[in-house]
């Protein structure tokens, strides 16, 4: 089934089944009225939707589950932690980013890995000049302004500093970055857990007297209306190119203003709050999902990234006895112990996801918990680190069972194979196309179209 | 920008490849930009294609054509390299890196490859010729000149950092300044720079957090306990008295914790050999103690500062009689007992960090430090502490200009001096005038005076222009060459230059990656920092005593601490104690085998593996850094991968051979494996390989500080140039560049060839003096 079936006016057995997906054995049966748009408008106003993304690849042999069909009772091993949520994972095998390929371009699949992923665009070569397009979340989260006071949220466990020129004559953003809020910007992200809580939740510093409160508003009011002002006169003056660097300026100030205006955060116990510093990798990624669940419990942003590690990062974990980084191991040319190091790191990665899923469904939202209202795509814009190929990716779907979804990113328990080259940016479509974020039937990235049924084996 | 809309085709491939980046900045393909009109000619490919037309024609074209069009050209050219694109000169001259490699494969005979019609000898050798003269009348400094646009930048967070210490005296952390972008390396250039919503959200709200730090507010500054609101002791009207070990105390429930001024009256019966004693105890940990210096109850005001931290609703102040006299029997009845009387306690704070205000200690203004910043503002004292932050911030802006007057003006209406203070060091810094660098230089020449220095001073000391030259700016003296030696020696020898060291060593030299490149390999941390600093001391002294530039690569010295003279083995014996600097010291380095940067362990770790030596690494770190031709990424016709894992039992040397042999490769890897492999003798720590032959490391010393044959020729001395450049203009270097960046190599040429002269050739350039008119 596409979706163009949705339009139709009357639902048959068929599409309700195929829309309610896998929740049929919950009590969040949707009503019909609800059900006949989709149920877009209920996923914009309760859906939440996070992309994962591990760097490099994972070891497949380890991950992918022997066939297609329903998931066994002994994952494989990189799945295993989330083998609590054995009814709630969809692992999905065929998709391929086909604009991480080189496609003439030549090296850099790290680079082009991690830019793709997200926007379906093959990024520009050039050293100082970026191109790319809005990313997925990005569109999603523009979709859905106004319903709570972030759009988005960038997470990463990396600075986003790195020097020079990074991958094969790439900018290092495209590394750096899966979230894009337009051709030439990736979003900022946030790298400190801490520093997160703190911008979510202690937006107003201390108690203020309402007295007090109502003079610091106008005293925003005025900064920010001042300096958008000069900005808006400086760029007219300017030079075309020019312009837009104030513009910029301008355009965060006026989004501050609204951000101000639209009152204060939500008021949260500061047990919340991480430490300043972790000494393990896990600790830190540990306390970042705590931080993300949180702030989709509140409702803070419908949508987030959360980048487990940059793209190509050579990170090196210390705390599993590894001596080589992650992406030096990623080469592993068939090395035993090399392998066995990587499915560790893999491990450790999964093991983070299964924590923050395990977080999302000790949460109630409504009549079940925050995962059946929150959609994880947990994945990576590289099969096998150490062939850089981007087929066939390694692909998870968590949650959302209270959302309606199509059958495809629905179905759950199951392990549903696409045929060769669907591609990935066919997911996002169909996703995007769920919360009413993109037009009907459209493609998105290079996908022409949202993800057919025809073909798919395990559903 | 102009050359590109111009010649699009020029920028189609190999962008990357050159040394000078040709095209440069997203701006110019942006919809809206200003379109040169079809007539207008770049002047100085014009000049160049006319001089070089002649050669061009009877020699380049034809040999490209006759000898590399079979495999080089068509819409699909082998290695993606189509020579038969060039209709002119210019075009072939500006992709500088490209003609450089075909200059050495000819030379070299690895290219033409045999084909039906190989080239003869001589035919080679007048494609050579011609192309090298071709390259070097494209560096003459008599061709007209084509200044690009450098796109709008702002500061980045290196400069943010020194900047907002000088301006508010606080300290703030890099990570909660906006991203930096990247663009050939460097934070500072607008091409590469973006803003989000999220960089500005946190930058307005940094700002007010560090308008707080900067003038502290003082709630409860002015906490008094008169003896009735003591507890302890006995009352005695006025006093609270202790006539045996006791204490009376405070107590400090509400209080905002922090640092406190601590003002205790107090008298004593003094009796005894000692003057009465007494401690100040917060939540029973004695912080202080104190004498009471006074005769028999004189009253006696000691003020300390404490920090009260951990406030409890417990939390009590002690004031605790320390040493209790009795002597019944004295025969001086006023030596008989010791007792200390407390009248009061007063606390002021909290006083922010030790130093309470650096902000308005500078301003000779901490006087206003308590209550008077809660009293309502004005205009006077806001003039007064505000003008000067906005002539640092807006570089020299008359203060007497409408918008100072209105941020004064908005912000007389808050309640009280503070709080008016704190929203005017918002205000001037949330300005783009602020953020911004070189909107000025539109309005009048006094704009442009101001903008020069400001690059001046970004460029020299990674800050603002001081009093001195805006001062100069103001006066017109920087209008002259003169005036611009003068104040560049100036800010040359003042240390504050250290942060343009700082800045060829982090992008020139590479080692920004160097903290990550540490960690990864296991380095302990302050061996890393003494290996940074190694490199930063030597460019510092090449910098500062003016030693020629190619004592970086032959130095016969070099400064180590303790740590890394073992690393190294190498003796502090014979060292001299005068340079000593963060425990360093210079040490000769006759007799071994190590010589300037090349025998860094900073550089050596920085071009290896975390566990072994990388000769590729090492090579292309030389080619980009020292000779400033950075090898092109590989081909996307190689088929590395699979060669190298075929081979992946083979030593190193075994799998750089194989890799070699493949033609798509060796045309960078003979040079650049040659070279990495010359300096084996230096393990992946930069230390020794023990019975390893060092001679041919010393060799590569003296052959990359050997003299160039021409002065444009790719060097060190271009190296050093164009980065200077590069950071000075903030923009990439283009073809219309040549002409100027030609007379600064000429310049060096006839020397002394320093840093020193390369900057001062830059700073007195016309790119650098007037990057032309902004076009609205």
């Amino acid at each position: 089934m596409t979706l163009g079936h949705l339009a139709h006016p009357v639902l048959n057995r068929r599409e309700l089944l195929a829309w309610s997906g896998a929740l049929l054995g919950l009590p969040l049966l949707p009503d019909l009225a609800t059900a006949r748009d989709g149920g877009r408008a209920f996923n914009r106003a309760h859906g939440r939707v996070v992309f994962v993304y591990t760097p490099n690849g994972l070891i497949e042999e380890t991950f992918r589950p022997a066939s297609a069909g329903a998931l066994p009772e002994d994952l494989p091993a990189t799945l295993s932690p989330l083998h609590p949520f054995l009814n709630r994972l969809q692992v999905a095998s065929g998709l391929t980013c086909d604009k991480a390929r080189a496609n003439g371009d030549g090296p850099g699949d790290h680079a082009r890995a991690s830019a793709a992923y997200l926007t379906g665009v093959q990024p520009l070569k050039s050293d100082g000049q970026i191109s790319l397009g809005m990313s997925a979340d990005q569109q999603l989260a523009r979709s859905l302004l106004g319903r709570s006071r972030d759009a988005s949220l960038a997470l990463s466990m990396d600075r986003g500093r790195t020097t020079g020129q990074c991958d094969s004559g790439y900018s290092c953003a495209y590394q750096n970055h899966i979230s894009w809020i337009d051709d030439t910007r990736p979003a900022t992200l946030h790298e400190d857990p801490a520093q997160l809580f703190q911008r979510l939740f202690r937006i107003d510093p201390g108690r203020l007297e309402p007295e007090q409160r109502a003079r610091r508003d106008a005293r925003r009011e005025r900064l920010l209306n001042r300096t958008q002002e000069l900005a808006r006169s400086l760029a007219r003056e300017a030079p075309a190119s020019d312009r837009s660097r104030l513009e910029q300026y301008r355009e965060g100030l006026e989004e501050l203003r609204q951000r101000f205006a639209s009152g204060g955060a939500p008021q949260v116990d500061a047990e919340g709050l991480p430490p300043g510093s972790f000494e393990r990798y896990s600790e830190r990624a540990d306390a970042m999902g705590s931080v993300l669940a949180l702030a989709l419990e509140q409702d803070c942003a419908p949508v987030a990234t959360w980048m487990l590690g940059q793209e190509g990062s050579n990170r090196r974990f210390d705390e599993l006895g590894l001596d080589e980084g992650h992406h030096g191991l990623s080469h592993h040319q068939g090395e035993r112990s090399k392998v066995d190091s990587l499915c560790a790191i893999d491990l450790l990665h999964t093991e983070r996801l299964a924590r923050f899923t395990a977080d999302l469904a000790e949460r109630p939202c409504r009549d079940s918990d925050l995962l059946a209202h929150t959609l994880i795509v947990f994945g990576s814009g590289i099969r096998d680190g150490n062939r850089h190929d981007h087929h066939d990716l390694p692909v998870l779907l968590l949650g959302g069972e209270a959302l309606q979804l199509p059958e495809l990113l629905g179905r759950r328990g199951r392990h549903v194979v696409h045929p060769r080259e669907t591609p990935f940016a066919g997911l996002l479509a169909m996703l995007l196309d769920s919360f009413g974020a993109g037009r009907r039937s459209a493609g998105f990235g290079d996908a022409h179209g949202p993800l057919d049924s025809a073909g798919v084996e395990g559903l | 920008m102009v050359l590109q809309r111009l010649r699009p085709d020029l920028i189609l491939a190999h962008a990357t490849l050159a040394c000078l980046a040709l095209g440069g900045s997203a701006s110019s393909a942006e919809p809206g930009a200003p379109q040169e009109s079809e007539a207008s000619v770049h002047p100085t490919a014009a000049a160049l294609d006319e001089l070089a037309a002649t050669e061009f024609e009877a020699t380049l074209a034809p040999y490209l054509e006759r000898h590399c069009a079979l495999c080089h050209s068509g819409p699909e050219p082998r290695s993606d390299l189509d020579l038969t694109r060039f209709a002119q000169p210019s075009e072939l001259a500006a992709d500088e890196g490209l003609a450089l490699r075909l200059l050495e494969r000819v030379q070299r005979q690895e290219m033409p490859p045999i084909g039906p019609i190989p080239p003869t000898a001589a035919e080679d050798a007048e494609f050579i010729k011609a192309l090298e003269r071709l390259l070097e009348q494209s560096w003459s400094p008599k061709l007209p000149l084509l200044l690009p646009h450098a796109t709008l930048r702002r500061l980045d967070r290196f400069e943010l950092q020194r900047v907002l210490l000088d301006l508010l005296g606080v300290e703030v952390e890099e990570s909660r300044l906006p991203t930096d972008g990247l663009a050939r390396g460097w934070t500072h250039a607008g091409d590469g720079q973006w803003l989000t919503a999220v960089d500005v959200e946190r930058w307005i709200l940094l700002l007010e957090e560090l308008a707080l730090r900067a003038v502290p507010v003082l709630d409860g500054q002015s906490l008094t306990f008169a003896a009735g609101d003591l507890k302890g002791g006995d009352g005695r009207g006025d006093w609270r008295s202790l006539s045996s070990s006791g204490s009376v105390s405070a107590n400090l429930a509400d209080l905002r914790p922090g640092r406190y001024r601590v003002l205790v009256i107090v008298a004593a019966d003094q009796a005894g050999p000692d003057l009465a004693r007494f401690g100040l105890r917060w939540n029973e940990r004695l912080l202080e103690t104190l004498e009471v210096t006074g005769a028999d109850r004189e009253l006696v005001e000691l003020e300390v500062e404490l920090d009260l931290l951990d406030v409890t609703p417990e939390s009590n102040l002690e004031i605790a009689f320390l040493n209790d006299y009795y002597e019944p029997d004295a025969e001086d009845r006023s030596e008989r007992d010791r007792n200390l009387y407390v009248s009061a306690l007063q606390l002021e704070g909290p006083l922010g960090t030790a130093d309470p205000s650096l902000f308005l200690k500078r301003a000779g203004r901490l006087d206003l430090l308590g209550p008077a910043l809660a009293e309502a503002p004005t205009e006077a004292v806001l003039r007064e502490l505000l003008e000067p932050l906005s002539r640092s911030a807006w570089r020299g802006r008359p203060a007497e200009g409408a918008e100072f007057e209105s941020v004064l003006t908005s912000v007389l209406v808050e309640p009280d001096l503070g709080a008016a203070l704190r929203a005017g060091i918002v205000e001037l810094l949330a300005s783009p005038r602020f953020l911004f660098v070189g909107l000025e230089s539109e309005r009048s020449a006094a704009g442009r005076a101001r903008d020069l220095a400001t690059r001046m001073s970004l460029f020299l000391w990674g800050r603002l222009p001081d009093d001195d030259l805006l001062e100069a700016a103001a006066s017109g003296r920087l209008d002259s060459s003169d005036g611009l030696i003068e104040q560049t020696v100036r800010m040359l020898r003042a240390p504050d230059s250290e942060a343009l060291v700082q800045r060829l060593v982090d992008r020139w030299l590479g080692l920004a990656a160097f903290e990550s490149v540490a960690v990864e390999a296991h380095l302990e941390p302050a061996l890393a920092l003494s290996m940074r600093r190694e490199t930063e001391l030597l460019v510092s002294a090449v910098l500062r005593e003016d030693w020629p530039l190619k004592t970086l690569i032959d130095a016969e010295f070099t400064h180590v601490d303790e740590r890394l003279s073992e690393h190294y083995g190498l003796p502090l014996i014979g060292a001299s104690a005068g340079t000593a600097s963060g425990g360093h010291r210079r040490v000769s380095l006759a007799g071994t085998e190590r010589r300037g940067l090349l025998g860094h362990a900073a550089i050596l770790s920085l071009t290896s593996e975390p566990n072994r030596t990388s000769a590729v690494r090492r090579g292309k770190w030389v080619l980009e850094t020292l000779l400033n031709t950075p090898p092109p990424p590989p081909p996307p016709d190689v088929g590395s991968l699979d060669a190298v894992a075929a081979a992946h039992d083979a030593t190193l040397a075994e799998r750089l051979a194989l890799h070699r042999a493949a033609p798509a490769c060796a045309g960078c890897h003979t040079t650049m494996d040659a070279i990495g492999l010359d300096l084996e003798s230096f393990g992946a720590r930069g230390r020794r390989v023990p019975g390893s032959d060092a001679a041919p490391a010393l060799r590569l010393a003296a052959r990359l500080a050997g003299p160039a044959a021409r002065p444009h020729e790719p060097g060190l001395r271009r190296s050093a140039v164009e980065h200077l450049a590069e950071l000075a203009l903030a923009r990439p270097l283009e073809l219309g560049d040549r002409p100027w960046l030609g007379s600064v190599f000429e310049q060096l040429e006839r020397g002394p060839a320093t840093l020193r002269t390369a900057v001062l050739g830059i700073v007195l350039s016309p790119a650098f003096r007037d990057p032309g008119p902004r076009q609205p």
